[in-house]
């Protein structure tokens, strides 16, 4: 399938949970925030929830800022 | 001198820090230390698929630091409702610096937008610390919104100008029944006094301590100026005299002569 993180297209397995499709892209996973179409996913129900073809996620971390 | 309490939180040090524009980590912890704050800002950005980047968090997280995320790149309340919960699930806290400001160039924020995510999110249950202008109408509108704190401007975010709003910031100080943080715009430690010896509650300090020569000395003299402005606030500081004309200090009483 193809989604979008982050507004990079990213070809994955088909049925992949969120987790596995993070772990599939290297994705450091402390302190960040996903959503999945708009929707926050919280991190206990990644490991639950299948990602779909053409689903755009946002992933968010820290940076400096005033 | 008496504690800062907000948001039912503790503070000792009234100094609050922004983690911008440092050179680099290393040089921004060390600054967070010498400031003695117990509070720092970050913000978010996406996560970059093709860069693993030096995590600024691992050089911020310490016991006795809060972390107080902002919503900087927002464009309105909405956008800042969902910036809002992105960063409680990210960093655990519920604390939020809003800022809304749609203006690139001036970086004002937008006072319809921040009241209304303000209102939003305090029903949320966030401890919200609206950045916002100088406006003693809006303040007030903001903390009866839920506000836990409002924070004015001292003049445009990054310019070091100083207390350029001091007139309505007296008038906010005067009125709130939250505490008053002079955010943005406090280029020298002097300025910083001058809001705390006002009545400020606090002043959140950025870009004058990151783009200093020294930064971690500019973070210990802002320290020591937020300190001494309290100080003096609580010691009651003279009054000017109207007229200009001397006030003898020394008894002018001759000795010399009869």
């Amino acid at each position: 399938m193809q989604i979008e993180i982050n507004d990079q297209k990213v070809i994955c397995d088909d049925g992949l949970s969120l987790t596995e499709v993070l772990r599939s892209q290297n994705v450091q996973t402390d302190y960040v925030a996903v959503a999945v179409d708009l929707t926050i996913v919280p991190k206990t129900e990644w490991d639950g929830f299948v990602v779909r073809d053409g689903s755009k996620i946002i992933i968010i971390k820290a940076v400096q800022g005033g | 001198m008496e504690k800062l309490v907000l948001g039912g939180v503790e503070f000792s040090s009234r100094l609050f820090l922004g983690t911008g524009k440092f050179s680099c980590n290393e040089m921004m912890r060390k600054a967070i230390i010498a400031s003695g704050t117990n509070m720092v800002t970050l913000a978010m950005k996406r996560v970059d698929l093709n860069n693993s980047e030096d995590e600024m968090l691992h050089h911020v997280l310490a016991d006795g630091i809060r972390l107080l995320p902002n919503t900087s790149g927002v464009r309105n309340a909405d956008e800042a409702v969902f910036a809002a919960q992105m960063s409680r699930e990210a960093f655990g806290t519920n604390w939020l610096k809003l800022e809304i400001h749609p203006d690139p160039r001036y970086l004002l924020p937008d006072s319809v937008e921040t009241l209304k995510a303000t209102e939003k999110l305090a029903k949320m249950g966030f401890i919200v610390l609206p950045y916002c202008q100088a406006d003693p109408v809006l303040c007030r509108q903001l903390e009866e919104a839920g506000a836990a704190a409002v924070m004015p401007l001292a003049a445009p975010i990054g310019t070091n100008r100083g207390l350029q709003t001091k007139d309505f910031i007296r008038i906010i100080i005067e009125q709130a029944g939250v505490p008053v943080v002079v955010d943005a715009g406090l280029g020298a430690p002097s300025h910083a006094a001058e809001a705390m010896e006002m009545g400020a509650s606090a002043c959140l300090v950025n870009t004058a301590i990151a783009v200093a020569e020294d930064p971690v000395a500019m973070a210990e003299a802002f320290a020591m100026a937020v300190k001494a402005g309290r100080m003096a606030y609580e010691a009651g500081v003279a009054a000017p005299v109207v007229s200009g004309e001397a006030v003898a200090s020394s008894p002018l009483t001759s000795f010399l002569n009869d």
